[in-house]
């Protein structure tokens, strides 16, 4: 895993813990705003994205997909 | 050397509520401060001479009960410290262990320490909520959350005045207590985690001095997160 986009209200307070569980400030993309979540992930992604939501999320996440039949 | 006692952490171990111990170290280490972390677990004796501030976390429900039989025999200890000016925070369901008793829906009571002018009561409910609240003892706004079944009958000074109840839970608009320097409150977030500017309370508080400025990513992303978190509340709640 190369970066970590992280989106949603709670974005940087899930960055602040990641930091201290060791992960480098430089594999993290924080993107409160799901829409330029989105962007990122694809103007970045490359190869399989592995997504993690809080399951009344998801949604929020799986509609912005493209092609997503929602 | 600034000492934290650190209670049961791993009885009262609740929604990640130990991160703010991890803050609490961080950011009086990044200042240069030396920490020492005393974790007590339900078999220890409370040993609180050179304790800077007696830390204990929210459990749930059923583990509080358990907690709170086995702080007893720390009672006298923990009383001493408190009424001598001692630094104690309490946060979520633990208020209740410094309550004069603790009754349950199934018609059990257990004995608090009684360090408190309240009674708790363990509800056949759950209630959950997002808050902004203001203290006068506290720096700005504070957010979080009470996820709790347990109430308070209180005569004890609110330490809360209560800016924002989003799902209308507590009825009243006073939250928590504090005595001379005991403060309780149900808000779990963290709450130190999600709210910078009483970590740095807290932390001036055992040090007896402002910290400086923190320059460490960690807090940049929690600044962050809290002037979302509290705008996002604020809108929420038509302040803004």
């Amino acid at each position: 895993i190369k970066r970590i986009l992280i989106g949603g209200l709670f974005a940087n307070d899930v960055a602040a813990r990641l930091l201290f569980a060791g992960v480098p400030d430089n594999r993290l993309i924080v993107k409160p705003n799901l829409d330029e979540l989105m962007a990122a992930l694809y103007e970045q992604a490359v190869g399989n994205i592995y997504t993690l939501t809080c399951f009344t999320d998801a949604p929020k996440f799986t509609k912005r997909l493209k092609g997503a039949a929602v | 050397m600034i000492k934290i006692v650190y209670v049961y952490g791993a009885l009262l171990s609740q929604y990640g509520e130990y991160a703010a111990l991890k803050y609490l170290e961080a950011r009086l280490s990044d200042s240069g401060e030396s920490v020492e972390i005393a974790r007590m677990t339900p078999s220890d004796n409370l040993e609180l001479s050179g304790c800077d501030l007696l830390y204990i976390p929210p459990g749930t429900e059923r583990s509080l009960l358990e907690a709170a039989e086995r702080l007893a025999k720390d009672k006298s200890e923990i009383t001493s410290y408190c009424e001598n000016g001692g630094l104690a925070l309490l946060t979520g369901n633990a208020s209740a262990l410094f309550a004069r008793s603790i009754s349950h829906f199934s018609g059990d009571t257990t004995d608090g320490l009684g360090i408190f002018d309240m009674d708790a009561s363990v509800i056949d409910a759950r209630r959950y909520s997002e808050f902004i609240m203001t203290s006068d003892r506290l720096p700005g706004e504070t957010i979080g959350a009470i996820n709790t079944s347990i109430e308070f009958e209180s005569a004890e000074m609110p330490l809360f005045d209560v800016r924002f109840d989003a799902a209308n839970i507590l009825h009243i608009p006073f939250e928590g207590a504090v005595r001379g320097n005991v403060f309780a409150t149900q808000l779990i977030g963290p709450l130190l985690v999600r709210n910078p500017a009483l970590l740095d309370y807290f932390c001036a508080e055992m040090c007896g001095h402002e910290l400086p400025a923190c320059s460490e990513d960690w807090h940049r992303y929690a600044l962050a997160g809290y002037s979302s978190a509290l705008a996002t509340l604020k809108k929420e709640s038509g302040a803004v």
